[in-house]
């Protein structure tokens, strides 16, 4: 019974451990005076410190276009291995692509005509 | 040389009659001029989804002999095309009760186009057969749905809807995925059949990755179906969804969840039978509980009705946990009846709410009955309906249901059932009772400015195709009966 459960014991450890043993490590391996100074105070992701915060405004147009480029992007990293194998897929690969290229086609022509490409 | 599957378009079909539907409203949101775009999103929905129910009619009279089809990614079967004719025809009445919802015009084309794929995903998950098709058909009509919820933005409560429809339809997919992995790292397979095969061959029935796995997958699929106690999101979501949108979700994807339910548990997990009928009986009486108690104290009609769905999945839990012929049947039938009157018990709700302009409550349903004959004799039928009154197909569809619980041995869930049933009369004959028995005096609304709001000819249509469906069922048991005989016939 145990045995068949072990599994799940190791993976629950692994669980817990890993985030328990990140906060305990940042606590026992920093470096600098134990005073809580202001820097320290800001939270940080993936080991950055964001800094004082920033005062220039973004516009949001730079995230609407950066996620559109990206699903076009990928449309580009699919149609390269494709490239390489059509002679083994043929006809099959051809009919599946042209599928994938008309819908990405119809979102194409959504976002132009709804305004998504314009800078403003 | 790589292998490449044979693609079979047929059994596609119902799928991709909605998909292109959808794809066409979506171009109609950006090219045709913006006073067109309501009656021409309405128009290409409505005839995507008569377009599906002809492609599925077609496939369940072509698909005698059941088989995989695509990789045997997706099945070609009776089971599959009979729920895809129920998730398209709830789909149509959608349409004609969203019609003439008064939505801003911004998003009018888009919500044609997402209800369109919604059905899609769902047409698709219904034919599953692989975990990945599962996960994928499951995903693709809850991100439309969750768009769907909050797409009214100006409607209070849509766009909080619409978030926490996300935040746990999101954990309810996450539990299903991590179940999945669990199943295929146990087996090594991801084919139902070949899960069983596995489970078989190397005598894995008690493999706890297995059985967690299974169980993360009940929960997964109890979340898209409402079942206690992965219930907590639907009232709020019922409430504050549009209500033409509320309608499609308790109907459609109730459906597809359901029927879903039953062909993984059968074909992928027969020899875990013993503790899957077991849990699901369980599930179903939390259900029954937590639905009919809950709808007891509820005053607005929209979440009432949400307890109410809540219950009715638990009543078509207690058919699969029958796991037999009967209990397959009795869910397949259960679900034609289920789904008309719940489209068109909400579709009533929303021709209220748009004389009111205010949310319906039981209170101030009255006099209703009197004021708008067809709809308020209507209501009355579904609620009728719902409680499993005769005369209405809720009452065959509930004598099956016992019926495959008593087959099956479990005269304990049965009673549980006839409980709930006694226990549900009340808030059901209160809405009845509000229509026709509390003069309109009582009302302390004042009516929309400009007298009485003009009689809405396309809701009171889905209205009255509810109604045929609802009362038809009854009359027409035996042809219903032979259909959902043949689909469940696919399984046991």
């Amino acid at each position: 019974m145990l045995h068949s459960w072990l599994a799940f014991l190791i993976y629950g450890f692994f669980a817990l451990a890993i985030p328990a043993s990140m906060m305990v490590m940042s606590f026992v391996f920093a470096t600098r005076p134990d005073r809580r100074t202001r820097a320290r105070t800001i939270p940080f992701e993936s080991g950055v410190s964001k800094g004082p915060p920033d005062q220039r405004s973004f516009t949001i147009s730079f995230y609407l276009t950066a996620m559109l480029f990206i699903v076009f992007d990928i449309e580009i990293v699919f149609l390269y291995p494709l490239a390489v194998i059509l002679h083994q897929l043929a006809w099959f690969g051809f009919v599946e692509f042209f599928f994938f290229i008309v819908i990405l086609a119809v979102a194409y022509v959504y976002i132009w005509r709804k305004g998504a490409l314009e800078w403003r | 040389m790589i292998s490449t599957p044979h693609v079979d378009w047929f059994a596609l079909s119902p799928t991709l009659a909605l998909l292109g539907a959808g794809a066409v409203a979506l171009l109609g949101a950006v090219l045709v001029p913006r006073r067109a775009r309501r009656p021409f999103g309405a128009t290409v929905c409505a005839f995507g989804f008569v377009g599906a129910i002809a492609a599925a009619a077609l496939v369940y009279g072509f698909s005698a002999d059941a088989h995989g089809v695509i990789g045997a990614a997706i099945q070609r079967d009776r089971l599959g095309a009979l729920a895809e004719m129920i998730i398209a025809g709830a789909g149509f009445l959608a349409v004609w009760t969203s019609a003439t919802e008064p939505m801003p015009d911004d998003h009018i084309a888009e919500y044609y186009a997402l209800l369109a794929w919604a059905g899609a995903g769902m047409a698709f998950l219904t034919t599953a057969s692989t975990l990945m098709t599962l996960f994928l058909g499951l995903e693709w009509f809850s991100i439309s749905l969750y768009i769907l919820c909050a797409i009214d933005v100006d409607l209070v409560g849509s766009l909080e809807a619409g978030l926490k429809y996300l935040i746990v339809g999101g954990f309810g997919s996450a539990m299903l995925l991590f179940g999945s992995a669990l199943v295929y790292g146990a087996t090594g397979a991801l084919r139902f059949g070949e899960i069983a095969h596995a489970v078989a061959a190397q005598h894995l029935s008690h493999d706890a990755l297995l059985v967690a796995g299974l169980a993360l997958v009940i929960g997964g699929l109890g979340f898209k179906a409402s079942a206690a106690p992965f219930h907590m999101w639907t009232p709020d979501v019922y409430e504050g969804a549009p209500t033409p949108v509320t309608a499609f979700m308790s109907a459609a994807t109730k459906t597809a969840a359901l029927v879903l339910t039953l062909r993984v548990l059968v074909t992928a997990f027969p020899q875990e039978a013993r503790l899957w009928t077991l849990a699901i009986a369980v599930i179903a009486c939390a259900s029954l509980a937590v639905g009919n108690l809950a709808a007891l104290v509820q005053r607005g009609v929209k979440r009432m009705l949400a307890y109410s769905s809540i219950s009715h999945a638990g009543f078509m839990l207690i058919a699969i946990a029958a796991n037999n012929a009967l209990g397959g049947r009795a869910l397949l039938y259960y679900l034609v009846p289920y789904s008309a009157m719940s489209i068109g018990s909400f579709a009533v709700v929303a021709a209220r709410e748009r004389e009111l302009n205010a949310p319906v409550t039981v209170e101030n349903l009255a006099g209703f009955g009197w004021e708008r004959p067809l709809l308020g004799i209507s209501l009355s039928v579904f609620m009728l309906g719902f409680a499993g009154f005769p005369l209405t197909g809720g009452f065959v569809g509930k004598f099956y249901v016992f019926a495959a619980a008593y087959r099956h041995g479990w005269t304990w869930l049965v009673i549980v059932g006839v409980a709930a049933t006694a226990v549900s009369l009340y808030y059901y004959l209160g809405v009845v009772r509000a229509l026709f028995m509390r003069p309109s005096a009582e009302l302390q609304l004042a009516p929309v400015a400009g007298g009485s709001p003009p009689s809405e000819r396309l809701l009171q249509t889905a209205v009255t195709g509810a109604l045929v469906v609802t009362v038809g069922s009854f009359f027409a048991v035996q042809p219903l009966i032979e259909g959902a005989k043949h689909a469940a016939g696919v399984l046991f």
